[in-house]
């Protein structure tokens, strides 16, 4: 009899532990679903009530980013930018499967890039960064705000300046090669980033540059080349990329095309003349060798072993054989 | 009956006991909620090591803080905290803190209130050759030549350049609508780079020929000494409000550099062009050039000007309007003044014209731009943009090179009573687009753009001005127009694609003469007159002009796809084909001079595939082929192909909940063939017998290769600490012959030599022990 009773006792705990507990979990979701108890955000709840920790626990780390701060009134909701998604919470009678919130920002997104745009926009329109986004080539190419940023992530991949380029060369794959070869900027190694000369946001400069020209984002690290120069040479202070690949080239300093070659676009002196090299000539260099139209074109710093001043000289000198003359 | 009114085995105890069983599976929960949801911080302390010799990191090294040494301590941090009451926040992070790259970064802010911060960062950029040579000096402002007995026999020289930055920046909304940004930036650079001083004696400069003991020419690795300072300071007020949003500010840069010229002491005896130490030319008498030329050694002590000091006060305003809930306007109006007055003398540059201490350069600019994006109806999508910007260059004029008296022999040009004065660099450049983008369907987007550039530049008009050299003729105006066309559709729910094909059309006006040869005077085409291109090549079948300014046909074709068979699946591929031709007029005989074409195909394919919650794989593979097609004026036609092979495979994964692995390999080939002949004569006679052997012989192929492996992994040895090992291993070949061929050195005038090795591997070790918290 004593056990039969025990064993009662025993049912009957277990029994209001587990209606303790089930109530308790009931109780919660309850709870939550009224709205009564955020996760991340302010009023949440009504999405966090599915979408918790369990579900997908990296959606609440948006709690650490700057939409996170509970304390900034202006920060949203999951539904300032999902929509209220009515249909998506309450599934309508008679659908088969749940319909998708009102607007959605993944990979497989149906919602426009306009429309998602839009929504990231009502809030971060304001300040020079951004005016500039309306029909810049980013916005007209349908690149969604959300093409490259991870709102959710702790650390979005394009505000670090390490992983940037990755997000960058989704799309710009010829620069992805160009960084890799040996004159280049220190992107690989995360000294400089993609955004240290572009506004991906929209600029009045040409492809997206960061200040308003290209010479003038190059000054703000290369101020020595801005001149005004007593000898100024005009398409340096046309456009550095007359010459220059930024992203990188094979070529030292980054040159378009090894000179004598890349010079001889335009100038085209010393001749006639044969590109060559020592211990590869037909004719080798003698005695009487010239100092001009051998070798020393093609060698060494090539039409620079003597025209050193390409970018401007600031010699004032009148004397002959005026030295500054030609950019020495 | 003694009832026992108690339950049996019904205790408090066992109560509290299933309490806390519910307690603590809540707590957990909370544990884990703010576990993802409070920002975390974590300090790493390890070190790096690689057994790779410093010659055998000339590329690896060149940035990333590891050229020389054996060992390196690494010291990171990213610390975040947050006052959730508050809402503020500090962060510290901190990068490659034992390296001599470091970065650091503190930022104080409470979130839409007010904002600090405070950069620091260095950075050395490390020389990939080494130059042997037996200057002193090198990397002051007066380095002193020592001529090596033999090449190889002096000191290795890496020049490096140490940039040291520190950035204060801050803001603070005054009120909602109105927010105060403040930045400041200090960039200090000292080292030294790469430099050459040269020059070949003009006849009527150093008397006497070229011979094995008369050295009318000298060329010498310098080192440009570098002590200079950037500031850069921007001070903007952003204010918006419903539909408006303006910006206004003010933006200064100023650069000093400490180093005024470089003068190098020179040696009266440099190498022959065998070897061999000869007398450097001395200077022509006066009965050649009034007051007498100066000697070779002379010309090469005199002082090089390097970059002055210069400044630029910019003042701008810029915003958008929202002028209807379809229709955007946007706007910016930019004013710049640039001044550069560096002080001649003190720069240690000496003979200016008289009266004339600095160039006191001024340079005003203006910019405008004003854009229009609107919807009118929800298919159409219409874009305008309309950027001007006018540079004036309001430099004084003085001459700045005079050149008189009497020339034995004449020189041609005669180079008597000649002057010239400093060249302005004004211009005017104006930049229109109009763009429409209509749905034809729910799938398919058509869009449709004009493109409008012109740019406006100086001429000179007459011969006072300013020398140009080298060039056929310049010309004061470009004009380009096109037209691009782009459809984008949508093939299926896992396929959309992409094509576009646009093409324009550079001119000008027409070609200003440099040219004072009797011909062009007699046609009217004397310096800084005007006439066609045609005109030119009438008169010299061999006139080059200048490829930022000839006429160009351009045309670019770009094909994208992407699929996405599943969530696990995506594959992109993309293809380009851009060309642009040289247009301007040339003989048909003597062939076009100057740059002619530029061409570039790519073709890429990138795919990703997760393979499961726990590994996702990543690669690409992509190549390219650009070619550049240069004629010179009496010598070379050059066909230059180049073609780059890239591909990269990723791995990621987390075989375990406490092991995170990584692998990246990165591999490229890029591969320069220089294909050369010889020009015929400007009446279409073969080149002579020398220069067509040379063409054949040609230059070797420049070959560069490159592949990296990048392995991490990160054991997680409890909740606070983990241990992260990377491994880097890159080798790299690079196959050129800038400095020497084949194993032939080439030897400065001093025989000072460069050297690269040309092969190089690295293994690079790292273990980093990071505690989070």
């Amino acid at each position: 009899m004593k056990q039969i009773k025990w064993l009662l006792v025993v049912a009957m705990q277990c029994a209001v532990l587990g209606v303790l507990f089930t109530a308790t979990t009931a109780q919660a979701q309850a709870v939550a679903k009224a709205g009564a108890k955020d996760l991340v955000l302010t009023g949440d709840a009504k999405c966090t009530a599915c979408h918790d920790e369990d579900d997908n626990g990296a959606l609440l780390s948006i709690g650490k980013t700057k939409h996170g701060v509970r304390a900034d009134a202006r920060n949203p909701t999951c539904t300032s930018c999902h929509g209220d998604s009515a249909s998506h919470i309450n599934k309508p009678a008679g659908v088969q499967q749940r319909p998708k919130p009102d607007r959605s920002f993944g990979k497989h997104s149906t919602t426009s890039a306009g429309e998602r745009n839009e929504t990231c926009l009502t809030c971060h329109k304001q300040g020079s960064t951004r005016s500039h986004w309306e029909g810049s080539v980013h916005q007209s190419r349908d690149v969604a705000c959300s093409s490259c940023h991870q709102v959710h992530a702790a650390k979005d991949k394009v505000r670090d300046k390490l992983a940037q380029p990755e997000v960058c060369f989704a799309c710009h794959k010829e620069q992805r090669t160009q960084i890799n070869k040996p004159s280049h900027h220190p992107i690989v190694e995360g000294k400089m980033t993609c955004s240290d000369c572009h506004n991906a946001h929209g600029s009045v400069g040409p492809k997206l540059m960061k200040r308003d020209t290209v010479v003038e984002t190059c000054y703000t690290c290369h101020m020595e080349k801005r001149g005004p120069f007593v000898h100024n040479h005009e398409p340096v202070s046309e456009d550095c990329s007359n010459c220059h690949n930024p992203h990188g080239t094979v070529v030292e300093s980054m040159l378009k095309a090894r000179p004598p070659f890349l010079c001889h676009q335009c100038h085209t002196p010393h001749g006639p003349f044969i590109p060559q090299l020592i211990g590869r000539q037909v004719v080798p260099n003698t005695a009487t060798q010239s100092g001009k139209s051998t070798t020393n074109l093609t060698q060494g710093r090539s039409c620079m072993n003597c025209h050193t001043q390409v970018h401007g000289s600031n010699n004032p000198s009148r004397t002959n054989p005026t030295p500054q003359f030609n950019f020495r | 009956m003694n009832i026992d009114k108690t339950l049996p085995g019904f205790r408090p105890s066992l109560v509290a006991l299933a309490v806390m069983a519910v307690c603590s599976a809540a707590w957990a929960q909370d544990d884990k909620i703010a576990q993802l949801t409070q920002p975390d911080s974590s300090v790493g302390i390890g070190v790096w090591g690689s057994g790779s010799g410093t010659r055998q990191r000339g590329f690896f090294g060149q940035y990333s803080g590891m050229r020389d040494g054996k060992t390196y301590g690494q010291l990171e941090a990213d610390i975040n905290r947050r006052d959730e009451a508050t809402g503020t926040s500090i962060t510290f992070t901190g990068r490659n803190l034992g390296l001599d790259n470091r970065d650091l970064n503190f930022t104080h802010e409470q979130q839409g209130a007010w904002k600090y911060s405070i950069d620091y960062s260095e950075l050395v950029r490390h020389d990939p050759r080494t130059v042997n040579t037996g200057m002193l000096g090198a990397g002051t402002t007066t380095p002193t030549v020592v001529r090596l007995a033999a090449p190889g026999t002096g000191a290795d020289l890496n020049f490096q350049m140490k940039r040291v930055g520190l950035g204060l920046a801050g803001g603070m909304w005054i009120n909602p609508r109105l927010q105060l940004e403040v930045s400041f930036k200090t960039e200090d650079k000292d080292g030294a780079r790469a430099f050459t001083r040269g020059y070949a004696c003009a006849a009527y400069v150093c008397s006497g020929a070229q011979s094995a003991v008369n050295q009318t020419w000298a060329i010498l690795m310098a080192a440009e000494p570098i002590n200079s300072t950037t500031r850069q300071i921007e001070a903007k007020l952003n204010y918006g409000y419903q539909d408006f949003s303006v910006s206004a500010g003010y933006y200064g840069s100023f650069y000093s550099n400490a180093n005024g010229s470089l003068r190098t002491t020179v040696p009266a005896a440099l190498n022959n062009p065998l070897g061999v130490a000869a007398t450097l030319a001395p200077a022509a008498g006066p009965g050649v050039i009034a007051g007498g030329g100066t000697s070779l050694q002379n010309v090469l002590q005199l002082p090089v000007a390097l970059p002055p000091d210069n400044q630029a006060h910019q003042l701008y305003v810029s915003g958008n309007y929202r002028i209807s809930p379809s229709t955007n306007g946007t706007f910016k109006y930019a004013y710049t003044h640039a001044t550069q007055d560096d002080n001649f003398a003190n720069a240690g540059l000496t003979n200016p014209p008289p009266g004339v201490t600095s160039l006191h350069g001024v340079v005003n600019s203006s910019l405008l731009q004003l854009g229009l994006t609107s919807r009118p109806m929800p298919q159409l999508h219409l874009l305008a943009n309309l950027r001007y910007e006018k540079v004036n260059d309001e430099t004084p004029y003085a001459l700045y090179n005079t050149e008189a008296g009497t020339s034995v022999p004449p020189t041609v040009p005669p180079n008597t009573s000649r002057f010239w004065n400093n060249l302005r660099i004004d211009s005017t450049k104006v930049a229109a687009k109009l763009e429409a983008s209509y749905q034809l369907a729910s799938d398919l987007r058509a869009t449709a753009g004009l493109d409008f550039s012109s740019y406006k530049r100086p001429v000179p008009i007459s011969i006072t001005e300013e020398e140009l050299a080298g060039l056929g003729a310049v010309r004061a105006t470009n004009r380009e127009t096109g037209y691009r066309l782009e459809l984008r559709r949508t093939m299926s729910e896992t396929l959309t694609g992409a094509f576009s094909y646009g093409q324009s059309k550079r001119t000008g006006g027409d070609w200003t003469s440099l040219s004072n040869s009797a011909a062009f005077v007699a046609a009217g085409l004397g310096y800084g007159q005007t006439g066609s291109a045609s005109q030119f090549i009438a008169l010299n079948a061999g006139n080059a002009f200048p490829m930022n300014m000839a006429d160009i046909d351009r045309q670019k074709i770009k094909l994208s796809a992407n699929w996405s068979p599943t969530e696990l699946i995506d594959v992109q591929f993309s293809a380009d084909d851009n060309t642009d031709k040289n247009a301007t007029a040339f003989s048909a005989v003597a062939q076009g001079k100057g740059w002619r074409e530029t061409g570039l195909k790519s073709y890429s394919v990138d795919a990703s595939f997760a393979m499961s919650d726990k590994w996702k794989l990543t690669g690409y593979a992509s190549q390219s082929h650009q070619n550049l097609k240069i004629n010179h004026g009496t010598g070379y036609q050059a066909d230059l192909n180049t073609r780059s092979d890239g591909f990269g495979f990723g791995v990621a994964g987390n075989p375990t909940p406490q092991l995170e692995l990584g692998a990246q390999l990165t591999y490229l080939q890029d591969n320069t063939r220089y294909g050369l002949a010889a020009s015929p004569s400007s009446t279409g006679a073969p080149a002579s017998a020398a220069n067509l052997a040379q063409a054949a012989l040609g230059l070797p192929d420049v070959r560069y290769h490159m592949t990296r492996l990048n392995l991490t992994g990160t054991y997680a040895l409890d909740k606070t600490a983990s241990v992260r090992v990377s491994l880097i291993h890159q080798r790299t070949k690079l196959q050129e012959w800038s400095y020497g061929n084949n194993g032939v050195p080439y030897l400065f005038s001093d025989n000072t030599t460069v050297t690269l090795n040309p092969k190089q591997t690295v293994n690079v070790l790292g273990v980093v022990y990071i505690f989070k918290f």
